[in-house]
């Protein structure tokens, strides 16, 4: 386990570095500029190749990023370049509406992607179908589909929910949980779908295995065989879907956010992208890396305490 | 430079019109919002439009749709309302004083104070000017006509201008941003924390710690403002919601009270049953940016150019496209402002024979390709450029669209002369300023440098000429502007706004609900 967590250490500061440096070239490579987002096309050439020098867009992209990492390890992910505010301090603002949808969305994907795959399996026959179904509809509706109609209907038609935005939960509670809703289940439809499938598929097989029917001969009850045993034999399946369907919901963030217009971190990047504004899009590709580094890292915790082969190997 | 969602200079003498619409299902949609706004002043007002300023800083701002993120902390010298009426606001007078447009005097309200007691007086706009070229902002060029400031009293100052410059007056309002004076401290202690905050006389100030710049900006009443009974409600919000569905969805359900729209939602908008206002302010339609052939040598031959203005179907273009929110027009100023003759309206109709033949005289009967720039990220323009390009392979001239997808991307794209035509959308704002930028030599959208005597002459008379004895002027260089063809405009559009009948005075604005003067009252 140790050694393990070592591993994951190790391998964090490089893929940091790689998915900053990747972001950094790609967007420099797209046309247009900062210094063209700020002045738009009322400025001379004159006023457009000084205010390029200015801002340091002269430099070759890799110079450029040196100089972004060496602040980096400093501690300074610099500041925009279009509206001069600190990206910590931009990034931060923005942090916690994309927390609350990821985080609850997570929670809304693996209760009801374990229910329902679990219902699947267990009672297998027009249930399972239905699962089967609800799975299907939930992998082939695009999120974006299914926001505008659920926007149509609970807010607009019926106006039971409001349509985007983000209410903080220290301002209101109700208003924080009510301005999540629609958001959520649209993000975590897909993910259900998913999961569900993985959770009936690993379940099915968990169900009809040799030690399942040795328990059962054994007169274990039906309870115990489904959560305890057979749970915990399909958990590893499940727990690597999770940690995939998590790297996804963080790039489903930003086009969710963008629909609801939730000032989180996806509508910033999506923002600042369009905007070249190098800074601010590293920042957020920088704690986008964490997000996924650390989920994964706990995912494989969770994963060598659930696997008696890895506890024995490391023993 | 316009596109769409990114339109520069509010207009003076700008036609407007209400659209009143019936609103037989309003009370049904209405009938589940909250509250209706009270009756007297205060509460607050919370406006949706597309597009967050580039920066709050006035002088690193683009004007246009950044205004209404601005003039609530700074306001301007002048107003200049719709009709083109100029109101003093924070200047009692300002006006030239030689005949050729090159000296210009500015009395300030005397006794305002910014937040920490710093007066707002002479030296803080000379500050500030020079401040503006300084800072590098989209428009600092069009300070570096100031050759020298001269601070003639505490409260009155003068500038001595390097060439003559008729737009002055517009230029301190609060659409020109020469106007919106930031605390003289702030400029000197800490420049960079103004694109993040608002340090004003003006009535509002921005809670920096309830905003999240790029989504929601946040303003309180000032309490030291002058003049407080002018204004409504105690706290604006502006919301940027990119997507106008989402924006005219907020308005059903209550989040906001004005939205920006664009047609097509405007007209989901008419059919709610919510009401809606245009300002018409500006125009789109094609650049023929080489007039003289060096990309395309065809479009060098005037004809060619006649016989493109003949091909488009105007009326059906405006009626398909933005029924309600738009006219057909062929000419670049607007009705209202200088130089704009309806007659000339009828330059150029619809006459695809007549095209063929004019095409045909100048030797391109065969038709050519060209390469034509759309700012995909506009709805609007992307589908003109469509209609454009159908229509204009009636007459043998195959368009291959190149598109743009994002503004800087576009604005580049332009500069850079590789284009024989583009599709943009230009908010009138001042003719003179218009021209500046569209029909200089040296204007930005003119990169392939073209010239036209007669025009340029008359550009630069224009110049040194008394705003108030300019008219005949701008009548004869629209006119020469119309006969070359350098432009083939379609439609002149605007800004819409959507709205639920709790506010009503929504139409007096420039650009956008200008929240800090013309305010929209609760009704």
């Amino acid at each position: 386990m140790k050694r393990l967590i070592l591993y994951r250490l190790a391998m964090a500061l490089p893929l940091l570095i790689l998915v900053s440096m990747l972001t950094f070239v790609l967007v420099s490579l797209s046309p247009g500029d900062a210094a063209r987002t700020i002045l738009g096309s009322n400025a001379t050439p004159e006023q457009y190749a000084a205010l390029r020098e200015a801002l340091g867009l002269n430099d070759p992209v890799l110079v450029r990023y040196w100089h972004w990492l060496v602040g980096a390890f400093e501690g300074d992910l610099g500041r925009s370049l279009i509206n001069g505010q600190p990206v910590l301090t931009a990034v931060t603002q923005r942090l916690g509406p994309t927390v609350s949808l990821v985080s609850l969305t997570m929670v809304v994907t693996v209760v009801f992607g374990l229910i329902l795959g679990i219902a699947g399996a267990v009672f297998g026959g027009r249930l399972g179908r239905i699962v089967d179904l609800l799975s299907l509809f939930g992998m082939a509706v695009p999120n974006f589909v299914l926001g505008v109609c659920l926007t149509a209907i609970f807010a607009v038609m019926f106006r039971l929910l409001p349509p985007g935005g983000y209410v903080a939960p220290d301002v209101s509670l109700l208003g924080w949980a009510r301005s999540m809703i629609l958001p959520v289940v649209c993000l975590s439809f897909f993910a259900v779908g998913i999961l569900a499938q993985q959770v009936k598929a690993s379940f099915s097989d968990a169900l009809q295995s040799e030690y399942t029917f040795n328990l059962i001969a054994n007169g274990f009850s039906r309870r115990s065989i489904i959560f305890k045993h057979a749970l915990k034999n399909s958990a590893l399946p499940i727990l690597a879907s999770v940690g995939v369907i998590f790297s996804a919901m963080l790039s489903g963030t930003v086009l969710v956010e963008s629909l609801f217009y939730i000032p989180g971190l996806g509508s910033l990047a999506v923002m600042a992208t369009a905007g070249s504004d190098l800074p601010i899009v590293q920042g957020v590709a920088v704690i986008f890396t964490l997000a996924v580094v650390i989920a994964n890292f706990l995912l494989d915790l969770a994963y060598g305490a659930l696997n008696p082969k890895l506890r024995t190997a490391e023993a | 430079m316009q596109a769409g969602n990114n339109r520069s200079g509010p207009t003076l003498n700008r036609r407007n019109f209400n659209l009143m619409v019936s609103g037989g299902t309003l009370a049904a949609i209405l009938s589940g919002a909250g509250p209706l706004r009270a009756q007297q002043a205060g509460g607050t007002l919370t406006v949706a439009v597309a597009t967050p300023p580039i920066s709050l800083d006035p002088a690193r701002n683009g004007g246009g749709v950044n205004e209404i993120f601005v003039s609530p902390a700074y306001e301007g010298l002048v107003h200049i309302d719709v009709d083109g009426k100029v109101t003093p606001r924070l200047a009692e007078d300002l006006r030239y004083t030689a005949s050729d447009n090159t000296e210009f005097e500015i009395d300030l309200r005397s006794g305002l104070n910014y937040a920490d007691g710093t007066p707002f007086d002479a030296n803080a706009l000379k500050d500030y000017l020079e401040y503006y070229v300084r800072a590098g902002g989209p428009f600092a060029a069009t300070a570096s006509v100031i050759d020298s400031i001269e601070v003639r009293s505490p409260y009155t100052l003068r500038l001595h201008l390097n060439r003559p410059a008729p737009n002055l007056v517009w230029q301190f309002s609060e659409g020109g941003m020469w106007g919106c004076v930031p605390n003289p401290r702030a400029i000197a202690e800490r420049p960079e924390d103004l694109g993040s905050t608002t340090d004003g006389v003006g009535p509002y100030r921005l809670v920096a710690e309830q905003t999240l710049l790029g989504s929601e900006y946040v303003y309180e009443r000032n309490p030291d403002y002058f003049e407080p009974e002018s204004r409504h409600w105690d706290r604006i919000i502006v919301k940027v919601i990119d997507n106008p569905n989402a924006r005219l969805q907020a308005l059903l359900s209550g989040q906001a009270d004005i939205v920006a729209v664009d047609p097509e939602t405007g007209t989901a908008a008419v059919n709610s049953g919510l009401e809606t206002v245009v300002n018409i302010n500006g125009w789109i339609g094609l650049f023929l940016i080489d007039r003289d052939g060096k990309l395309v040598p065809e479009l060098g031959d005037v004809r060619v150019r006649h016989a493109i203005n003949m091909a488009l179907d105007r009326d059906l273009i405006a009626q398909a496209l933005a029924p309600n929110f738009s006219e057909p027009t062929s000419l670049v100023t607007l009705p209202g402002h200088p130089g704009y003759n309806e007659a000339l309206e009828a330059l150029y109709p619809y006459d695809v024979e007549g095209a063929k033949a004019l095409m045909a005289e100048a030797g391109a009967q065969d038709g050519f390709a060209l390469n034509m720039l759309v700012p995909s990220f506009d709805a609007l323009m992307s589908r003109i450029g469509q209609v454009v390009s159908s229509q204009l392979a009636e007459i043998g001239i195959t368009i291959n669209i190149e598109t743009a997808t994002t503004f800087p991307a576009y604005a580049e794209r332009v500069e850079s002369g590789n284009f024989p035509v583009i599709v943009a959308a230009w908010g009138v704002g001042d003719v003179y300023s218009m021209f500046q930028q569209i029909i200089a030599p040296t204007g930005v959208i003119n990169p392939l440098r073209a010239v036209h005597r007669e025009m340029h002459e008359l550009y630069e008379t224009i110049a040194r000429t008394p705003p108030s004895e300019a008219g005949p002027l701008y009548d004869d260089i629209i006119e020469i502007i119309a006969d070359q063809a350098w432009f083939a405009p379609l439609m002149r559009s605007g800004e819409i706004l959507a709205h639920g009948r709790h506010v009503e005075n929504v139409n007096n604005s420039l650009t956008y609900p200008n929240a800090t003067l013309v305010e929209p009252a609760a009704g």
